[in-house]
């Protein structure tokens, strides 16, 4: 046990002196404002055209905008279904005197990690899974980490365990900087007010009985869980690349390739039902959240946990499987 | 040589971290899974706050049908904001503005719409009501209009004066003294003399708005059969039924005079 | 006495390709021992294998009396080794990399670290990035990370590539010195003789992945300056006269030179002998054994 802290205080050390947290840190100090304009512009636009922020006649227009969109002729099927139910979910923040959109850093960083779940973290984590192992083969320091009387499979684990320590804290690193960023553009303010989840369908409508109200925390404690699950399926999906492919530059692409085309065949999977087996269209676990959700057929949460769950545990296997018996030849 | 610390501190957050992670995982699987099993913390409803600045503006509330959407407008302005352009620039007002306008609304739905919470908050708030309401009540199901079914047809004015009423007291409950300048009709089928004589139905359906109206106070009905009247081919749209940019820019006119005399407003 | 390192019958196939094929030596105590063969011989797969980093398709090796496959930890606590390039974390501090080293091994003291540093004089620049060492530096600190768990065998693989002369004079020093002081055994792989005759006690021959003979150094190749080459005129007849000569060995002709073995002290006088009886010499020098020459001696002795 101590041995094993030892490895992974090592490996943690390598991870802070390659400043891949710096770099994560830099990228978000870069992204984050710009987030925070958009959503400002987005704000501010808004304002403009119906001249009020009050946020109750915003969202009584937009119920009306989707209603006539519904109006409209023309409009596919599965669209139709997601404005009824955002119009009905409206109409309950309505009803229930809430304001879904509230300005604040919290609202933005729920926003933030809603948007960036699919997409924006599993990149951040890639930066550091993707050559944790492949790295030290092309630099060569593989021959001295494995001539250690250490047995492979410790070393390929405190890797690991650093790994997910990493995602943990790439999520601080999120939640903190959008919070305090956020929170000079706007204001802090809001970590108490209430949010809806617990969005359930039935035959196309929405279930009005099963939404719950939580504090704006803990709705954001919840999507920060989900994205933490993302991190580490992600990471552990490109730490088995790291260890498959010895080029860190492939490897990235390899798994670029493999989350776009994930964020492609979402539009598709509606048509495609085989689509959902395949990791990368499962990463908007937010959305169950927000009740936003997926127009395929089949595609649930616990789904979504299974099949995502079912992708990392195989490649962790593999990870070790390949890796306690490859011959280093160079 | 302490600079290990670092790593020692960033693994120690990590796990610690790690786990409040977890268990906000668990807690989101609950919330969609189990949503009656979430244990929610207490919260505490934020206090509606507006700028201060906004009560200086012409609240200005779009009620009704198309007509108020600007379906035909090719500019998609309609005659609202072709009103508020004009009360912006040449009268200097400061204008909020809420179109709450469904295309095909009729007047049973409109009185629906204002039973809900953000149309009552938004109707509260008014300075000024804007109204198209009706036409889809008299000419329900215009593609399939022909002399035959014309020629039985009987508008059902009882239910078209029981909505109205329904409309003009759930706006008056709330909002006690805002104009409404309601729009009556326009006969699009005038020059359709296949259909018969068209124009008898609008104008008796315009002679019940009138009499509804004089039951209320601060109704203003805005009269526009005359100004499409032998216009169909310069106000009407391509599908003979909406108003075209010229015809909302008609509308808006006689608008904005009423508006402007009733609100005594002053040029720049 | 056991040896340090026994390995038996060591096969490594890859896709039916056998790069080494029935490898038997052992290492004693307190030797150094050579393992010398060309570029492609299969000394680094044989070397990787000793120390864990490709597992034997067959054959055992036993390092300080554990077996590498079956108790790994044991058997690795025994070496040190610097496989190819001394390859570092090049972001790190040399102190960082040996503390990070430390930790795997266990029980590694700061002092003890101070110790390896001031060893392999690397103490002015310990805390500096490893990347901005020379080579000769990450040398030295790659053999203070195997040094630094007291191994009782140190493997170096072709630890003078790269190095300029007066760095591998050092390094040859330094290796003889630690013999001498700490008694560990030292097994080093080469590509040149010269260093292997200048280094080792022992030396095994490997070629296309098979051995080829395990011999002290002195037997299998004697001094190097020994080996004298001659062009004279007429050139028979001076092999003939260098032939009949008690102090010459090995005498033969080879094109348009001779080649033989002198002990310096007898060069002058088969000289003056050749000089006497009307020979004309258009040069004597030094030419120490290649390795080539040396395979071809030794496969020519296994057909013979």
């Amino acid at each position: 046990m101590i041995e094993f802290s030892k490895l992974t205080l090592n490996e943690m050390e390598k991870l802070y002196k390659k400043k891949r947290l710096a770099a994560i840190i830099l990228i978000l100090l870069v992204l984050i404002p710009i987030f925070i304009y958009a959503q400002k512009a987005q704000m501010q636009q808004r304002e403009e055209r119906l001249g009020t922020s009050d946020w109750r006649v915003v969202l009584q227009q937009s119920i009306i905008d989707s209603q006539n969109r519904l109006q409209s002729s023309g409009i596919p099927e599965e669209w139709r279904n997601q404005l009824t139910i955002m119009i009905d979910q409206q109409q309950y923040y309505l009803d229930h005197d809430i304001n879904p959109n509230s300005p604040g850093a919290p609202t933005f960083v729920r926003e933030f990690l809603n948007e960036g779940i699919a997409m924006f973290i599993p990149l951040l984590v890639m930066i550091i899974a993707i050559d944790l192992v492949s790295g030290e083969r092309s630099e060569g320091t593989i021959k001295i980490l494995l001539t250690r009387p250490i047995k492979r499979w410790k070393i390929l684990l405190s890797k690991y365990v650093t790994l997910l320590l990493s995602v943990s804290l790439i999520i601080l690193l999120v939640l903190t900087l959008s919070y305090l960023l956020a929170g000079l553009f706007f204001h802090f303010d809001g970590l108490k007010i209430p949010v809806a989840t617990g969005f359930t369908i039935e035959n196309g409508a929405l279930v009005t009985d099963s939404i719950k109200l939580v504090p704006q925390w803990q709705y954001i404690l919840m999507s920060a869980g989900l994205a933490w699950f993302i991190g580490v399926v992600t990471g552990t999906i490109s730490f088995m690349v790291s260890v498959l492919v010895r080029n860190t530059s492939i490897g990235m692409g390899i798994m670029f390739a493999a989350l776009i085309t994930g964020a492609i065949l979402k539009g598709f999977a509606s048509a495609w039902a085989g689509a959902k087996y395949i990791f990368s269209v499962n990463l908007d676990l937010t959305d169950y959240l927000s009740g936003n959700l997926p127009m395929v057929e089949g595609l649930t949460l616990d789904f979504s946990i299974l099949i995502l769950a079912a992708w990392g545990i195989a490649a962790l296997f593999i990870s070790f499987l390949v890796f306690t018996r490859q011959d280093m030849f160079s | 040589m302490k600079n290990w610390r670092i790593p020692a501190f960033l693994l120690t957050t990590g796990i610690l971290f790690s786990v409040l992670l977890l268990i906000g995982f668990l807690q989101a699987a609950s919330a969609v899974l189990k949503p009656n099993e979430l244990n929610s913390a207490p919260y505490e409803k934020e206090e509606n706050k507006t700028k201060p600045e906004e009560d200086r503006k012409l609240s200005i509330v779009a009620l009704g049908d198309s007509l108020t959407r600007g379906i035909g407008d090719d500019s998609g302005q309609g005659y609202v904001k072709r009103l508020t352009r004009t009360l912006t620039e040449e009268y200097g007002q400061d204008i909020s503005l809420a179109n709450l306008s469904i295309s095909g609304a009729k007047t049973a739905d409109l009185a629906d719409l204002l039973q809900t919470s953000g149309a009552r908050h938004a109707v509260s708030k008014a300075d000024i009501f804007l109204m198209t309401i009706g036409g889809n009540d008299l000419f329900p199901g215009v593609d399939g209009l022909t002399s035959e079914n014309l020629a039985e047809y009987a508008p059902d004015t009882p239910a078209f004066e029981a909505n109205s009423r329904l409309i003009l007291d759930r706006l008056r409950e709330q909002n006690a003294d805002a104009p409404i300048y309601w729009i009556s009709l326009y006969n699009p089928f005038e020059d359709l003399t296949i259909l018969g004589d068209t124009s008898q139905f609008v104008i008796d359906w315009n002679y019940q708005q009138q009499r509804l109206a004089s039951e209320y106070e601060n109704l203003v009905i805005i009269p526009v059969f005359d100004l499409f009247q032998g216009q169909a081919k310069e106000f009407l749209y391509t599908d003979h039924f909406h108003p075209n940019a010229k015809g909302y820019e008609a509308i808006a006119e006689r608008l904005t005079q009423a508006i402007v005399s009733q609100q005594q407003l002053r040029e720049e | 006495m056991e040896p340090v390192l026994k390995v038996e019958h060591l096969t490594k196939t890859v896709k039916g390709k056998r790069l080494v094929d029935d490898v038997s030596f052992s290492v004693q105590p307190g030797e150094i021992f050579g393992f010398l063969g060309p570029n492609g011989a299969g000394k680094t797969t044989t070397i990787r294998m000793l120390v864990g980093l490709i597992k034997p398709s067959g054959g055992t090796i036993i390092l300080g009396g554990h077996n590498v496959q079956t108790s790994f930890k044991k058997a690795m606590r025994q070496v040190g080794s610097i496989v190819e390039n001394p390859e570092l974390y090049g972001y790190l501090t040399g102190w960082e990399n040996l503390r990070q080293f430390s930790r795997m091994l266990g029980g590694i003291t700061e002092e003890r670290i101070e110790e390896t540093v001031k060893q392999v004089k690397l103490d002015k620049r310990i805390h500096e990035k490893v990347k901005t060492y020379s080579l000769g530096m990450k040398q030295r600190l790659g053999i203070a990370q195997a040094l630094l768990g007291d191994p009782k065998l140190l493997i170096l693989d072709e630890p003078t590539n790269g190095l300029d002369p007066s760095g591998i004079r050092e390094l040859r020093t330094f290796v003889r010195n630690l013999v001498e002081e700490k008694q560990i055994s030292v097994f080093i792989s080469s590509h040149l003789l010269s260093e292997i005759q200048l280094m080792c006690d022992r030396v095994a021959i490997i070629n296309k992945g098979h051995m080829v003979t395990v011999a002290e150094v002195s037997e299998l190749i004697g001094p190097s300056s020994d080996r004298i080459e001659w062009r004279a005129t007429p050139l028979n007849e001076a092999y003939a006269l260098l032939e009949r000569m008690e102090e010459v060995h090995g005498a033969s002709i080879k094109k348009d030179r001779i080649l033989c073995t002198i002990a310096p002290s007898n060069v002058s006088r088969c000289i003056r002998m050749l000089i006497e009886n009307g020979i004309e010499i258009h040069s004597v020098h030094e030419k120490p054994l290649t390795l080539e020459e040396l395979f071809m001696d030794l496969t020519k002795e296994e057909q013979a």
